[in-house]
């Protein structure tokens, strides 16, 4: 580990949500202690399946929602119990590209002001300078000029991205959060999304944290990869290391589920037993427990937690280091 | 370059497409539209005072401004010119002339025609083109300027409730937790309270004016405008735009106001006409029970209780008022059913 401060740190993060007022104590629990650190520069990767906790992660880190328990660093700065108006700076530095375009902007509004918006909230700027801003990122994510005055349903899918791109970059920030970027798309326009996002980072410098639940996108993308289950990190490594030498029982059937072409290198499928248990009413012990083909009686009492097991390779299981 | 904000959104320009294919709806718009602006103006079509008065060679304009007393055209009284005699009196002399008015008669005034008691039937001669109330005042200025207090107050009523619901019922859906439970209860224990009764009652204490009549209007009736809109924010804050704006670190007051109140806009714009056609209807009913605005004021429903009481010897009293509120509330409410399908998602209604 580099000796630099992480640019997001967050320890020991619980996130839950309760279900209704009345209902009793229905809770979900979507995070379950969390420790994850993201160095400057780097793109940290999170696979896991649906519901496992990868977008609560990404809009905890992001002071999108008030965590339970646990804290929120960056830069070295505590926010987790910053105001609204104290996360300004926050702000600023992180934004984030959500799964579907279509959703995440406001239809009624045009391009030009979509992406000229967090300009308009965050810097003082008159509005030919928000315009000219807004024209320059046009043509940096690959879009014409003349996309100013329309508005999103009149691009595809692909194109809507780069609009949603063009407006994350708007603020010029440190820290890129992509949820699920290209979980929307056609296959045909993923690469095309990926590569200029991976360009992106590499021109601006940004920390990218990557979400998704296609490992394959996840491994072309990142130089780590941490892999979630049901509101906990499993496992945890250079992307090269976990698809070619993943250690916790989890990560080997994810790994052994990807479809491989060349059929002499097929690995064995692993079989899933059970079923996946629901975030209300966790498992005690090992989240995975019930579905781990591997399980020992310690796992039913002790929660494993995230060590390292070898030199910046961090796995929670019993059997594992 | 022109700012974005103001622009129309091509969803909304498509909306006020559909409504102008709309006829029956876009034609009723543009007939009130016409009608409403012409009563903001009926000073000029229908008055007591003169149009231009012509007197030795100059012209007065006494439509609008002060009181013009009788001795300025020589005649021997200090009150306000009688312009009809006038007219007789100038075309007697050859000193100048009088253009009046179509209707020569003010709401408040009575003409009374010497040997015969009022209500007097509809005249072209006398120019009362709908005959006289019981009382002698002109039907046909009573109906207009009733007509223009009755739709500016319901207008001015439906865009004050429907602004507070909409922002109240806004924050209800956007904060939710405490803050909606609260407003929740409280507005529930609020629309219990009986409001025609409350309204009658300050109404049999004394006679409210335009102003407080209003208030009442509007403190029982900006409750009933948060549901809707609560519903729908509910609906839209969950949505992943919300998420980026708040990302990008926008206030409260920005995202209802730039991204849910224009997401939200539909169903207040949906219910406008109906609240609008209920708040004259009220307002006429209430002006029937003789609770509503104090006496002299012109309106509907004073109209419509004079024509019940005598409509076997002066039935053009209550044919004229029932023929008016008609036509009216009919186009409203086709203003609202064109609004309302321009607005449906499922945009595939037969018109016959």
């Amino acid at each position: 580990m580099s000796a630099a401060t992480p640019i997001i740190e967050v320890k020991g993060l619980v996130q839950h949500f309760a279900q209704g007022r009345f209902s009793g104590n229905r809770i979900v629990h979507a995070l379950n202690g969390v420790d994850i650190a993201v160095r400057e520069g780097e793109t940290l990767g999170l696979v896991g399946e649906t519901g496992c906790g990868k977008s609560t992660l990404c809009r905890a880190m992001m002071r999108l929602y008030k965590p339970t328990s646990g804290s929120v660093y960056f830069e070295g700065k505590d926010i987790t119990k910053l105001r609204e108006r104290d996360l300004r700076f926050v702000r600023r530095s992180m934004q984030m590209i959500f799964q579907d375009p279509a959703e995440s902007m406001n239809s009624r509004l045009n391009v030009g002001y979509i992406i000229e918006e967090p300009l308009l909230i965050q810097t003082k700027l008159s509005a030919p300078e928000r315009k000219e801003i807004a024209l320059a990122l046009l043509r940096e994510v690959g879009l014409p000029e003349d996309s100013y005055l329309r508005y999103p349903h009149e691009f595809s899918g692909g194109q809507r991205q780069r609009i949603a791109i063009a407006r994350a970059l708007a603020l010029e920030p440190k820290v890129l959060v992509c949820d699920e970027p290209v979980s929307a798309l056609d296959v045909s326009v993923q690469s095309q999304v990926l590569n200029l996002l991976m360009q992106l980072q590499r021109e601006r410098k940004l920390t990218m944290i990557f979400v998704s639940h296609a490992l394959s996108v996840v491994r072309h993308m990142s130089d780590r990869v941490a892999v979630m289950y049901l509101g906990n990190v499993m496992e945890l490594a250079d992307s090269l290391t976990i698809y070619h030498e993943p250690r916790h029982p989890y990560t080997k059937a994810l790994i052994a589920a990807i479809p491989q072409p060349d059929p002499s290198r097929r690995f064995d499928k692993i079989p899933f037993t059970g079923e996946i248990p629901s975030p209300i009413d966790l498992p005690s012990g090992c989240p995975f427990r019930l579905n781990c083909p591997e399980r020992i009686e310690r796992c039913e009492t002790e929660k494993p937690a995230l060590r390292e097991v070898a030199p910046g390779h961090h796995c929670a299981c019993h059997l594992v280091g | 370059m022109k700012k974005p904000m103001f622009t129309l959104d091509p969803l909304t320009r498509k909306r006020i497409d559909r409504f102008k294919q709309i006829k029956r709806g876009y034609w009723s718009w543009r007939a009130l539209l016409v009608l409403v602006i012409l009563s903001l103006f009926s000073e000029l079509f229908i008055n007591s005072r003169a149009i231009v008065v012509s007197y030795e060679g100059k012209l007065y304009f006494p439509t609008y401004g002060a009181v013009i007393p009788g001795t300025t055209f020589g005649l021997d009284y200090q009150y306000e010119t009688n312009y009809r005699e006038l007219s007789k009196t100038l075309k007697a002399n050859g000193k100048g002339w009088v253009l009046m008015p179509l209707v020569p008669y003010s709401a408040y005034e009575q003409d009374f025609k010497e040997g015969v008691y009022p209500p007097y039937a509809p005249s072209l001669v006398s120019r009362h083109f709908l005959g006289t109330d019981s009382i002698g005042r002109d039907i046909v200025a009573r109906l207009v300027y009733g007509f223009r207090i009755a739709i500016l107050f319901s207008l001015a009523y439906v865009f004050i409730t429907f602004f507070i619901g909409t922002v109240i019922g806004c924050l209800m859906g956007y904060w939710g937790g405490w803050f909606d439970t609260i407003f929740q209860r409280i507005i529930e224990i609020w629309e219990q309270v009986p409001f025609l009764y409350v309204v009658m009652i300050v109404g049999s204490i004394y006679k409210p004016n335009f102003a407080i009549f209003l208030l009442i209007f509007i403190i029982f009736g900006w409750s009933s405008r948060t549901w809707r809109v609560r519903a729908m924010t509910y609906r839209e804050r969950e949505r992943d735009y919300i998420l980026a704006a708040k990302a990008m670190g926008a206030s409260t007051w920005r995202i209802i106001s730039v991204h849910i109140v224009p997401n939200v806009l539909v169903v207040i714009v949906t219910m406008l006409p109906f609240a609008i056609s209920g708040a004259i209807s009220s307002l006429t009913a209430l002006d029937y029970l003789g609770f509503g605005l104090r006496p002299p004021t012109p309106s509907w429903g004073e109209l419509i209780s004079q024509g019940i009481s005598a409509y076997k010897t002066a039935p053009w009293i209550l044919t004229s008022v029932v023929s008016a509120m008609t036509v009216i509330l009919v186009m409203i409410a086709f203003i609202g059913e064109g609004l309302r399908d321009a607005f449906d998602p499922k945009k595939f209604t037969v018109y016959k």
